[in-house]
């Protein structure tokens, strides 16, 4: 909110320079954003907190000065209150108030014979200050009474209300209204109007109707001045999309006294200004504010704070702040809360405004006991490992959005999950919450491909997200990219393959000492069709790894590079997850390596055969590896040659030659038999 | 005449260990065995030795002989391999590269850790949240204007009565403060990293999803002096002790005081420049002490139990440590980026 320095000064004297007083303000908490000199002015920006209206005004914020100053703010009552003999005018209106819970408080009254022009100088430079354009005078002197003292003002051409009648009512269904902007809006009977006996001629507290407007040509206007429910306002002005002025500060609450001072205030300045005759105030509704008072000890206070602070000192901050104070016995007080403050309802409210105006820096940093308690933190230590191998691999770590496009979303949703939907996106980039990482990975891809990067290897550990009946599902994986060079050098250059990101995969697995990882091929329509697999965890699917099909990554603009790409549910791997694994103890004895060829059918995977040695003699046989795979000249059509290593170890005794032979021996045989396998 | 053979031996295997380079060891090879060389020089004095010694010398001298031919031999041999060919050793090493951690993560790790330092337990919390814990249960009324700031993005229709089933992507980290406070009982000490989520439309200094840390501890007799004291040891640790910080009033729904907290600015030192909008202060953490009401609605005593919290944006902190001026930057992954963080 703008806040004019020289109209400030008229309420208080203030002898410090505007950048202090900014300060000052700043450390109580109404902070000063911005300054500015504008002509022999300076105008100040304030953040004002939604909790309090009361700053929303001149007036408002002098009372905050005065307390943080401690000056005394002077104001002159008699400008502010219509007295009998000002009533001059005899004119003679009806108000009817139908939709009181919409509107506690409303009050008109008609000024006639009123002079509508320019306003004098003065009243120009403070609109003006405000950033507004000066319009005519009774326009000016309602907003500049929404100004000095926060309250929404209106003024009706009097003469254009058929039949001399007000109503405060719902609109009816589908009934539109021309405001002053020129807009035109149709209402709701959710929506409260001022209307005359045929039409509205106002949205209440957001604006008024162009029908009735103060022209020129007025000569008797109605004034109105109101208190509308802040729920009502607020929700109007959102479905109407219009805020304004009024409708800010009835949405936040204005204080019911200050409907009657703005009222009168007004009153007397058209009546100075402008000329005419004012007629007795017609008031509807309920006009007490509500005073509240609150109980608060000094121990409280203390306790609250970590300070001692003086009794003087607390009552001294409450009577700056208008708040009156009794001690009922000794340090207990009983605050009776100005009908203003809306805000402060519980004892800590006036903590708060004790600390405030007592100075933050004035309370002294200390660190408190420690809690302690045991620690478990066992998913992050998961997370942080696979970050350490994930890098130790090379890879850099991204942090992709986690919605996207709706259409990619169903391309890519390899585990036919349901899809949430955001309900109100902003654009098609957040349409639906991710149910893979896999797209967006893909996005940064293609991002560093077409901008000269060749080498491309990344990670990101993040949430995933779909519905599974009526719940939402949130779970976090681990997703790997791969793309370009593996490394470019002298001494080589080597792309990234499928065997690099199935390498990364298992570094990642082995790190919790979970076992039964497996590889079976899959059929997921993102990937090649004969590069990729599922990943298996005690026969359960975890996740999978392949080749992004070609014409996938073409829709992502990349032409000349595979894309290898892996995801795993890392909530499934925590599931298994061994962190602190016991010692086994190193053989003793000597192991014994033998090595076995044979030409069997290509589409036999090698693995199953590794597997299948090692289950067979799994005390003796420690590790079989798959040394040679070759296929072509020598080899029969149709057939590969594959190359194996055994160790065999026995942890109780030293084998001997003939023993392992034996051993060898039954493992060929049985090859033979199991796979049709041709021992080389 | 048999000792000036064995110190030619010894004087032989002496220079031979000092041999660096094949030119020295051709050298020697004509030094010993040339044909005026040392052993020449012996085999001339053979007639002139006592005939009954003749014998042995001779045999002597061409053992010796052999053995320095097979030795040098052999040393040839190497040298020919190494030597010879010239080694560059400014190539660069191999390919070894180690990947990086992502800047916002690298930040919460480092928040994490000044908190652990301070006795806090890391959290995770659900991004998938509803309005009860996005709002009501902070003491955040849903239409009123202290609401606006928490745009939100909501995953049901905000039309439907029931708030706990109204499902939304959480818009603060608060969230967990309810969370952790329902499943457990005081003291607590805790710090809930994570992302959130805003309909703000994306430019240099907004994006849409973003990352906030929250942190709070209850305990009794907590209170102002300690959030102050906590804070302030944070935010040296954070960004130096030549820093100075204020805490100012400010408004949040779930805390009471309330304080914002500025550290001088660390790009101008205080004097002010654009990134500080010339205020020579950085807005960095939001704090207060926890509402009685927020307490309230998880069932502590407030009368027994007092807290207080904080939160605050990871990429704002990011941004201003590392000097990185568009927000976007962190999700664009470009690897240029990326690998200059270690």
């Amino acid at each position: 909110m703008r806040i004019s320095y020289n109209w400030l000064k008229e309420y208080i004297d203030i002898k410090i320079k505007p950048e202090e007083l900014a300060d000052n303000l700043t450390m109580a908490g109404l902070e000063v954003t911005s300054l500015a000199k504008v002509n022999n002015d300076v105008i100040f920006e304030m953040e004002i907190t939604p909790n309090r209206p009361d700053w929303l005004s001149i007036i408002g914020i002098a009372k905050e000065v005065s307390a943080v100053l401690s000056k005394k703010i002077n104001i002159k009552r008699s400008a502010y209150f219509v007295s009998a003999k000002d009533e001059t005018g005899n004119k003679k209106t009806t108000v009817e108030l139908y939709d009181e819970d919409l509107c506690p408080l409303y009050t008109a009254r008609i000024i006639e014979s009123v002079q509508i022009g320019p306003s004098p100088k003065w009243l120009r430079d403070r609109i003006e200050s405000m950033g507004l354009r000066s319009i005519n005078n009774v326009v000016d002197i309602t907003n500049f009474c929404l100004f000095e003292l926060g309250q929404p003002l209106h003024a009706f051409d009097f003469d254009k209300l058929s039949k001399n009648t007000l109503i405060v009512r719902r609109a009816k269904n589908e009934e539109s209204i021309e405001l002053i902007d020129g807009s035109s809006k149709t209402l709701t009977t959710d929506n409260l109007v001022i209307a005359d006996n045929d039409k509205p001629i106002a949205v209440a507290g957001i604006m008024g109707a162009k029908n009735t407007e103060v022209t020129e040509k007025t000569k008797n206007i109605l004034l109105e001045s109101a208190y509308f429910n802040p729920l009502s306002v607020r929700r109007t002005s959102r479905k109407i999309g219009i805020s304004s002025e009024s409708s800010y500060r009835f949405e936040r609450g204005v204080y019911i006294e200050n409907v009657f001072r703005a009222q009168d205030r007004a009153t007397l300045l058209i009546r100075d200004i402008c000329g005419g005759k004012p007629s007795k105030l017609i008031i509807k509704g309920k006009s007490q504010a509500q005073k509240n008072t609150i109980t608060i000890t000094k121990k409280y206070i203390d306790d609250t704070l970590g300070i001692d602070i003086k009794k003087a000192t607390i009552k001294k901050i409450f009577n700056s702040l208008e708040c009156t104070v009794k001690e009922k016995k000794r340090s207990v007080f009983i605050v009776a809360i100005p009908a203003f403050r809306k805000d402060l309802s519980q004892p800590v409210d006036l903590i708060e405004e004790i600390v405030r105006i007592y100075g933050y820096h004035n309370i002294p940093d200390d660190i408190p006991k420690l809690v302690g308690g045991e620690r478990k933190e066992f998913r992050r230590k998961c997370i942080e490992k696979i970050q350490n191998v994930a890098i130790g691999c090379g890879l850099n770590e991204a942090i992709t959005y986690s919605m996207l496009e709706k259409n990619v979303a169903e391309k890519f949703n390899y585990t036919n999950v349901e899809i949430i939907s955001i309900f109100n996106p902003l654009s098609k980039q957040n349409e639906c919450m991710r149910t893979t990482v896999l797209p967006l990975l893909l996005k940064s891809v293609s991002y560093n491909l077409n901008r000269q990067n060749q080498s491309v290897a990344l990670y990101e550990i993040g949430n995933i997200y779909y519905k599974l009946g009526d719940k939402f599902v949130e779970k976090t994986v681990l997703s790997i990219a791969l793309a370009g060079f593996k490394s470019y050098s002298w001494d080589g250059n080597k792309k990234f393959n499928y065997y690099d990101l199935k390498g990364i995969v298992e570094a990642v697995l082995k790190q919790f000492s979970v076992n039964n990882i497996t590889f079976e091929p899959s059929v997921h329509t993102i990937f090649m069709a004969n590069s990729q697999a599922d990943v298996l965890l005690e026969g359960k699917k975890i996740g999978v790894l392949g080749t992004f099909s070609k014409e996938l990554i073409k829709s992502f603009d990349i032409d000349n590079e595979d894309v290898y790409i892996a995801e795993i549910d890392l909530e499934s791997v925590f599931k298994y997850a061994v962190l602190d694994n016991k010692f086994k103890e190193i053989p003793k004895f000597p192991y014994v390596q033998r090595d076995i060829s044979i030409i069997v059918d290509e589409k036999i995977l090698a693995n199953s055969i590794a597997s299948f040695i090692k289950k067979r003699e799994s005390k003796l046989i420690q590790k079989v590896e798959i040394i040679d795979i070759y296929k072509g000249e020598q080899i029969p059509a149709n057939k590969q040659s594959l190359a194996f290593s055994i160790t065999y170890q026995d942890t109780g005794k030293t084998l001997t030659d003939g023993e392992v032979s034996k051993l060898h021996e039954s493992v060929k045989t049985s090859l033979m038999k199991e796979f049709s396998a041709q021992i080389r | 005449m048999f000792q000036e053979l064995d110190k030619l031996e010894k004087d032989f295997y002496q220079e031979l260990e000092n041999t660096k380079t094949a030119l020295e060891l051709s050298d020697i090879k004509t030094k010993y065995l040339g044909r005026k060389g040392l052993v020449a020089d012996f085999l001339k004095q053979i007639p002139s030795i006592a005939a009954d010694k003749r014998r042995d010398f001779g045999s002597r001298l061409n053992n010796i002989k052999k053995s320095i031919a097979d030795i040098i031999d052999e040393k040839e041999k190497k040298f020919s391999k190494i030597s010879e060919h010239f080694f560059d050793i400014s190539l660069p090493g191999s390919n070894y590269k180690v990947g990086t951690r992502h800047p916002i993560t690298i930040t919460i790790e480092r928040i994490n850790d000044i908190f652990i330092g301070l006795g806090f337990k890391i959290i995770e919390s659900p991004e998938i949240e509803n309005e009860y814990y996005n709002f009501q249960a902070l003491n955040i009324p849903l239409e009123h204007p202290s609401r606006d700031v928490f745009d939100t993005f909501y995953l049901e229709d905000p039309l439907k009565k029931d708030p706990k089933y109204k499902r939304l992507l959480r818009s603060q980290t608060s969230t967990a403060q309810i969370r952790a406070m329902e499943k457990q009982k005081p003291p607590l000490q805790i710090l809930a990293p994570g992302k959130v989520y805003r309909p703000d439309a994306t430019d240099a200094s907004h994006s849409f999803m973003f990352h906030q840390v929250e942190g709070f501890m209850v305990d009794k007799g907590i209170n102002f002096s300690h959030l102050k004291g906590v804070l302030s040891k944070f935010l040296v640790e954070m960004f130096g002790n030549k820093i100075k910080t204020r805490f100012r009033p400010h408004y949040f729904p779930f805390t009471e005081p309330s304080a914002e907290v500025d550290i001088s600015c660390i790009i101008c030192k205080g004097a002010g420049c654009s990134v500080c909008g010339q205020k020579g202060w950085l807005e960095i953490l939001g704090s207060g002490m926890i509402n009685p009401k927020v307490l309230k609605e998880v069932g502590y005593d407030s009368g027994k139990w007092q807290g207080f919290a904080f939160g605050m944006g990871v990429e704002r902190i990011a941004m201003l440590r590392y000097g990185i001026n568009d927000i976007r930057l962190f999700f664009d992954n470009d690897v240029r980026m990326l690998n200059q963080f270690k």
